[in-house]
């Protein structure tokens, strides 16, 4: 007898007091629920929405994150709440939380990937991570979850958001609101679990060597100060030169761009630089001693990214349609897209999807490992399928 | 696959600044293998040496197939099963350092690495040899300098001679440190093939002073028996050599399997050579102690003897001779009156003569200190002395024999130095015990500035003080009286007996 699986996704576009607990129920189609997922604005108080949806759904396991935008089958929203719920006896899930990431991530990253150890044996695995962004370097939390994992299992997720003020955002488990933390969902499914990640950006001109640079800061790009070599490569305009804003809109369509054998590279979003001692500030690490480029992109091939990260993630279907998508897409394509661009690209999600429903987030970094051990991306959107 | 232009020196440059920022050889290894695998997108990457795991990653915690990945290392197999993955094909790189060490890379999929590939895997394995090889020289160098520091620590403490039971515990102590054992045992052995617990650290079992019996099976046994170093999984036993003849065992012991480093036996061995000269040092000591106190012993005989032979001889002999004198001076007629006054000069001279002797006498050994004790030996020191000379004394009697006459000719000797060369008015004695040991001070109110070097009276007095392991002190600054404080130990101090 084939086993029952089922998926639904619930969304509420207000920050209203029963905002968590409506979409809940919509979200929750089936019986026998083993998870709830969680993206809602920070705008909500957390804290009552996790307790109202822990209650209601009389304690089903429950992970989540704020976000810099929420994505619900109806398209992208802000203010909102989109709660994804699956079950049925097709699904075993495992649910963990390691928090003090910034203190050391690869500790946390190995704690969160214990939980695939408490789910019963299925022939599909999946490790689901949502994090806090801004506590570090993100590939030592994939390091970490690899180490315990092994290459047989697929890690996914993003960061958590902040709707770009970029200084606090909250990871939910169970009816806790926490900081600094990961959150974590292994999942185990009968069906197949498919994951796609495209950027849809292109590299512009010659390679410039990272010549010194500490974590996310890069000082100098071929021994010559890094924004004064990146505005000099883009022929900045004499505002860009001077403004930190007009600097950030110019650098959210020309991210960095770092090499990879596969010939996707690992994009790294500059989000601002330093005027006075002329450095660059990305929004995760630049290895010093490493080649970068400079990358552009605009709406086209982004949305064509989109789409091959769709087809990407059903490719192991056979033709046979998701019972759900989440992805995670960075805020950074966002400001690419503009506000008709990710209309149209949650709506082309929502056509690969084929009727099932879609829920996701904008994020502040994507988790995507399925070959090898890179699994962090920067200006990707990320897609998880669920058959 | 076309890789992307630069994908090398890209691959490489970032290689080397990530692995070269490592603190420790293991760490370097594991992030290595990640690097690696995370440059060439490989589900496996991990280091092999001579059949053992060194890091690895790409398997699920605690499942890594050393065996398969030793067959790849050394050439037998050209795929590996990954878990979840499938079989992958395989590659490897030799490394220089650790010894014979191989870095091995299995990733999916139908192609093999490419000569591009190819080259970049072997250029990590050579930074990865030169990293793990420069970390572990670097671990060495700071292994040996704390060695050498713990080792420094402890041959302080054997130079200052300090008691050896103090040296023991020391031992124990840095030994545990650096063997990384949380027990570490001293046992000196007897003739009887059991042993007595010296020092303990670490352990709730055992006290210092307590025996094993012979015959046991245990480390401590093995080492009685062959002489030599022995080691069972996680406890090392290191004998100690003292003077060519087999004297005890430093045993040292971890309660966590696998983490007793391979030198451990090493560096406990500077430690049993340490552990040897302290007990030779104190054997020496304690035999120069006894030789000196031997030799103050036959002396003080020797004055007691002559002592004796001229009170009961020479002393009784001269005043017979007066008595005779004075009976023949009686007898003489009145009519030679100069013969009278010949006779009366010689027994005038006579009786100087035996004042002289009862002098000599008394210097040599003072019979009232065997008569009467101390403190009746000070007071008629005190009576005789030309300067007035407060006593103050506070100590019990009776003392050992030795104490009594160390402390009455020190006493005597400083007495006659503060009237003699110090030109002083007056001296106070002050004498107590406290703590097991018999305080003395003599001052006087002098001219100072005497140096006790060049009086042969004080030097024969540290021999006869050290002798009973007492200390003295001559403080004399110009101007400001003369002190000499003296401390003997009333009894023989306890100790461990290193002499079995």
């Amino acid at each position: 007898m084939p086993s029952s699986r089922w998926l639904g996704v619930g969304h509420a576009d207000t920050s209203g007091p029963d905002a968590g607990v409506r979409a809940t129920d919509q979200a929750l189609v089936g019986d026998d629920a083993k998870l709830l997922v969680v993206f809602a604005s920070e705008s909500h108080d957390l804290s009552a929405m996790v307790r109202q949806i822990s209650a209601r759904s009389g304690g089903v396991p429950l992970i989540g994150c704020t976000t810099a935008g929420e994505i619900a089958t109806s398209g992208p929203g802000d203010a909102g709440v989109v709660v994804t719920a699956l079950g049925g006896d097709g699904f075993s899930v495992a649910t963990t939380v390691a928090t003090g990431l910034s203190h050391d991530l690869r500790v946390a990253g190995a704690h969160a990937a214990d939980c695939l150890g408490s789910i019963e044996d299925r022939a599909h695995r999946v490790l689901l991570l949502l994090t806090d962004g801004l506590a570090g370097d993100q590939q030592e939390i994939v390091r970490g979850a690899y180490g315990v994992l092994g290459a047989g299992v697929p890690i996914v997720g993003g960061c958590a958001g902040d709707e770009l003020r970029m200084t606090r955002t909250s990871q939910l488990y169970g009816d806790r609101v926490l900081t600094d933390a990961v959150v974590a969902a292994a999942i185990g499914s009968d069906a197949p679990l498919g994951i796609g990640v495209r950027h849809g950006w292109r590299k512009v001109g010659e390679p410039m060597l990272v010549t010194r640079s500490g974590g996310n800061r890069v000082y100098t790009l071929d021994d010559r100060p890094a924004l004064d070599v990146y505005l000099e490569r883009l022929a900045a305009p004499a505002p860009a030169r001077a403004s930190q804003e007009e600097l950030a809109r110019l650098a959210l369509t020309h991210p960095l761009g770092l090499g990879r054998r596969d010939g996707e590279e690992h994009v790294r979003f500059v989000g601002g630089g330093d005027f006075a001692d002329r450095s660059l500030s990305c929004i995760a690490d630049v290895p010093q001693g490493g080649l970068v480029w400079i990358m552009e992109g605009d709406a086209a091939s982004m949305l064509e990214a989109t789409d091959a990260a769709c087809s990407d993630s059903l490719a192991s279907f056979e033709g046979r349609s998701p019972l759900g998508m989440l992805a995670f897409d960075c805020i950074a394509r966002r400001g690419v897209l503009g506000d008709d661009g990710i209309r149209k690209e949650i709506d082309r999600v929502a056509l690969s999807a084929a009727g099932a429903p879609v829920a996701g987030f904008y994020t502040y970094g994507e988790i995507a490992r399925t070959h090898g051990l890179s699994g962090f991306h920067n200006q990707t959107l990320v897609v998880l399928s669920i058959g | 696959m076309t890789l992307p232009p630069a994908w090398a020196s890209q691959q490489l440059g970032e290689f080397l600044t990530a692995v070269s920022s490592f603190e420790t050889e293991a760490s370097a290894g594991l992030r290595a293998v990640e690097r690696v695998a995370e440059a060439l997108d490989a589900e496996v990457a991990a280091i092999v040496s001579r059949g053992k795991l060194v890091a690895a990653v790409g398997y699920p915690a605690g499942a890594t197939p050393v065996a398969e990945l030793d067959a790849v290392a050394r050439g037998v197999s050209r795929e590996l099963a990954v878990p979840g993955v499938g079989v992958c094909p395989a590659a490897r790189a030799p490394l220089e350092h650790p010894p014979d060490a191989t870095l091995v890379l299995a990733r999916s999929g139908p192609r093999s690495l490419s000569a591009e590939e190819t080259s970049v895997l072997r250029g990590m394995a050579r930074v990865t040899s030169m990293t793990m090889r420069t970390l572990a020289l670097l671990s060495d160098e700071r292994a040996l300098r704390e060695e050498q520091a713990a080792l420094r620590r402890v041959a302080v403490l054997v130079a200052r001679g300090v008691p050896q039971n103090e040296i023991f515990a020391a031992v124990a102590q840095e030994a545990s440190r650096l063997a990384c054992a949380e027990l570490v045992q001293i046992h000196r052995y007897d003739k009887d093939g059991s042993s007595v617990a010296v020092a303990v650290w670490g352990s709730e079992d055992l006290e210092v002073g307590v025996r094993s019996p012979k015959g046991q099976d245990n480390i401590r046994t093995t080492v009685l028996r062959t002489g030599r170093t022995a080691r069972r999984d996680d406890v090392v036993g290191s004998p100690i050599v003292v003077d060519g003849r087999l004297w005890g065992v430093l045993i040292a012991a971890t309660i966590r399997p696998g983490r007793m480093p391979p030198e451990a036996e090493a560096r406990i061995a500077g430690f049993t050579e340490l552990v040897a000269t302290a007990i030779s040092n104190a054997q020496t000591r304690a035999e120069l102690a006894a030789s000196r106190a031997r030799v103050v012993a036959a002396s003080d005989e020797t004055r007691r003897r002559i002592e004796r032979d001229l009170h009961d001889g020479t002393q009784q002999r001269l005043v017979a001779l007066a008595l005779l004198l004075h009976s023949a001076a009686d007898a003489i007629p009145a009519e030679l009156p100069g013969l009278r006054v010949q006779l009366s000069h010689a027994e005038e001279e006579l009786q100087g003569l035996l004042d002289e002797v009862r002098e000599i006498a008394r210097g040599l050994h003072p019979a009232i200190l065997s008569k009467g004790g101390l403190v009746p030996a000070l007071g008629a020191l005190a009576r005789r002395s030309s300067l007035p000379v407060q006593l103050d004394v506070r100590a019990p009697e009776p003392l050992p024999e030795p104490v009594e006459v160390a402390a009455y000719y020190a006493i005597s000797e400083a007495l006659t130095n503060a009237a003699k060369h110090a030109n002083a008015s007056a001296a106070h004695v002050a004498l107590e015990a406290r703590n097991g040991r018999l305080h003395v001070q003599v001052r006087d109110d002098g001219v100072g500035g005497a140096d006790p070097a060049r009086g042969s009276g004080i030097v024969s007095l540290c021999d006869r003080v050290e002798a009973l392991g007492g200390t003295i002190v001559v403080s004399s600054p110009p101007g400001e009286g003369t002190s000499m404080v003296v401390e003997l130990p009333i009894r023989p101090r306890p100790g461990i007996d290193v002499t079995s």
